[in-house]
């Protein structure tokens, strides 16, 4: 907690300390960064204020720092004030526009403790303006001077050194995975069960939360009994198996780059024919949409959700459910990656309508749900801690209108959030992913 | 010469700069590169950015105008008395006698164009979290607009209003390229790259609405 509480003051200290060839190197990141969209969404912004209500962190505080056009104009001001006057940026006296140490604490305050990046703002936006990829470019103009709050960053960290967010040794993750094969064995009652490791040319390379090894090994277990079920031809591997990207959260492009490129290295050394993309909305939105970009180059293999998987043996009769096997009210929460910024929105409904007896929807819902408030980064940004707690009673308030017993969120980083608003807001669902639900629902023919 | 003439020239004069301005900021948007888009689509860009200009616009799709309905109205009938007065600024200019009918449209048009922009005003001023947004040009561009509409009406009913009301096109005109009011460029700029973002994702159109 005190080394925390030392890297929180040696971050601001750090702020406060910027030197002037920082700023200027900020500045011009973000000259490097504009191109003729971002250009045109700075232009554009009418002030209307109608994003406000659609962001959680101004509903839940109403603090005008949360409204995403106050974040917008904190970019537009500082564009504005250095492009407006190329020759004289030097000179200039200094107003509230100027980019020095002040408006970087804004834009700390506001770009990375008051946004999860869930699109919401986006899409209601009247004029169309993508303020999420605004505010996310705002994170790598911050990034560019290693501005990253410290405790996201050392999740990014983590991963690019460990090769996973979690910093599993790849000994505790081939053990996991022998122990859930033996699990799975048990389970299945089929001795010759169990969860392949590099495996090549295997149809599908599925890729995880780390958290799920670490924390929630019975979540990576269904998924494997779901497999099973349905003979499938999969591997994981034992290298680079980590579907998240805290660099999509931090704004650093290299090194969000540089993690995706490992999962896309494990596909060309298993050469697999598909990428998995486990339960987890960031992970699906850097894989899926952004490492292309990232990356400058195009996936020659195809890319898809588990959940898209798992729909896809309901409907060819690979797996059979059975909904009496869960006989709780479900309710399910979309995760802003995966269905707003993603673009699944129907397959996990389909999914749910053959594995559960009771469903509920929550409202509003698909693209326009409401962000649980651990996206982002938030989950490990502890400063902001306090903030993405309030910020998700709007999502409490959701789940507890639909008076379900479950919460299905297929996002771990939505679990994670979920479980703690759950205890904040005495909400008393269990929460779990797509896969453990469909697991539960699942009919296994014995082995003869 | 007469100075109804030289205000006439003033108008197209002006009315060419903002063209040409408006042009400009956006080529200039150009100027700043285009990057290539890497991600194999999952859905149409085109269909995409057809639901931005059409079923986008509907207060049900967005939250924004089905929660601020009143906000929705006004916005959508200011707009249109701006359009009105852009008409009626050309039947002035070019010497058009609008029949008695169509008279009575284009005044209707911009007395509620007229009032739904200083109801919006009054929002902005009122509203703490608008209040807290607004810059002087918010208002500015507001007030002149409200004005130009106003003479506009004022001008169909005397005459005499009619060179207030051009001198006014004149300072519009100029003002647009450099305000806010430069979204009637920008507006369509950010609604296509919406259409193209959400189409190509296959987030929108979506067929299935919210239950």
């Amino acid at each position: 907690m005190s080394s925390e509480k030392e890297s929180e003051d040696s971050y601001l200290k750090r702020i406060k300390q910027l030197r002037p060839e920082q700023l200027k190197q900020a500045e011009e990141s973000f000259k490097r960064l504009l191109d003729y969209k971002t250009v045109a969404y700075l232009k554009s912004c009418v002030n209307c204020g109608l994003c406000a209500d659609s962001c959680h962190y101004y509903l839940a505080s109403k603090e005008f720092e949360a409204i995403p056009a106050y974040k917008l104009k904190l970019l537009s001001s500082v564009f504005r004030s250095f492009l407006k006057r190329p020759g004289r940026s030097a000179k200039r006296p200094k107003d509230d526009n100027t980019f020095d140490t002040r408006m970087v604490e804004r834009w700390v305050d506001s770009l990375f403790g008051r946004c999860s990046l869930c699109g919401r703002c986006t899409l209601n936006c009247p004029l169309g303006i993508n303020l999420t990829s605004m505010i996310r470019l705002s994170r790598t103009i911050l990034a560019s001077i290693d501005l990253v709050p410290p405790d996201l960053q050392s999740t990014v960290i983590t991963a690019v050194e460990k090769g996973n967010n979690m910093g599993i040794p790849r000994v505790d993750w081939l053990s996991t995975l022998q122990w859930l094969s033996e699990e799975l064995q048990i389970e299945v009652g089929d001795p010759d069960a169990h969860l392949p490791v590099d495996k090549m040319n295997a149809k599908l390379l599925y890729t995880v939360n780390p958290r799920e090894p670490k924390f929630f090994p019975l979540s990576l277990l269904a998924t494997a009994k779901i497999f099973y079920a349905a003979k499938e031809n999969w591997t994981v591997a034992s290298d680079y198996y980590d579907v998240t990207n805290y660099g999509f959260f931090s704004g650093d492009d290299v090194v969000a780059g540089l993690i995706s490129s490992r999962l896309r290295e494990s596909m060309a050394r298993l050469r697999a024919k598909t990428l998995i993309l486990g339960e987890c909305g960031h992970g699906y939105n850097s894989n899926r949409w952004e490492a292309p970009e990232w990356l400058t180059s195009v996936d020659k293999f195809e890319v898809r959700s588990i959940i898209q998987v798992m729909a896809d043996y309901i409907r060819q009769g690979r797996i059979k459910l059975d909904r009496s096997l869960n006989q709780k009210l479900v309710t399910l929460h979309d995760p802003c990656n995966l269905v707003r910024l993603g673009g699944i929105i129907e397959e996990q409904r389909y999914v749910l309508r053959n594995a559960v007896s009771n469903f509920i929807e929550m409202s509003p819902n698909r693209v326009q749900n409401f962000c649980c408030g651990g996206g982002g980064g938030q989950l490990s940004m502890t400063r902001f801690a306090k903030r993405r707690l309030e910020a998700g009673k709007i999502k409490a308030e959701q789940i507890s209108k639909t008076g379900a017993q479950i919460v299905v969120a297929p996002c771990h980083n939505c679990i994670d959030q979920i479980s703690e608003l759950n205890r904040e807001y005495k909400l008393g669902v269990e929460v779990k992913t797509i896969s453990e639900i469909v697991a539960d629902a699942l009919v296994i023919e014995k082995k003869k | 010469m007469s100075s109804f003439t030289i205000l006439q020239i003033g108008v197209i004069a002006s009315g060419l700069f903002c063209i040409v301005m408006l042009i400009a900021m956006v080529l200039r948007t150009f100027a700043f590169g285009r990057k290539r888009t890497y991600a194999n689509p999952q859905g149409s860009s085109f269909a995409g950015i057809i639901y931005a200009f059409g079923q986008g616009m509907f207060p049900w799709e967005k939250e924004s105008a089905s929660k601020h309905i009143w906000t929705y109205i006004g916005g959508t009938l200011y707009h249109l008395g701006i359009l009105t007065t852009m008409f009626f600024l050309a039947t002035v200019l070019f010497h058009i006698l609008l029949p008695s009918t169509l008279l009575q449209i284009v005044r209707i048009l911009l007395v509620i164009g007229g009032l739904s922009g200083v109801a919006l005003l009054i929002k902005r001023m009122l509203k703490p979290h608008m209040r807290f947004l607004s810059g002087g040009d918010d208002y500015l561009a507001n007030i002149l607009i409200d004005f130009f509409l106003f003479l506009a009406l004022a001008s169909t009913f005397a005459q005499t209003v009619i060179v207030p009301f051009t001198i006014m096109a004149i300072i519009i005109f100029i003002y647009i390229p450099l305000g806010k009011i430069r979204h009637c460029v920008f507006f369509f700029y950010s609604r296509i790259l919406f259409g193209i973002f959400f189409g190509r994702r296959g987030v929108l159109p979506h067929p299935s609405r919210e239950v």
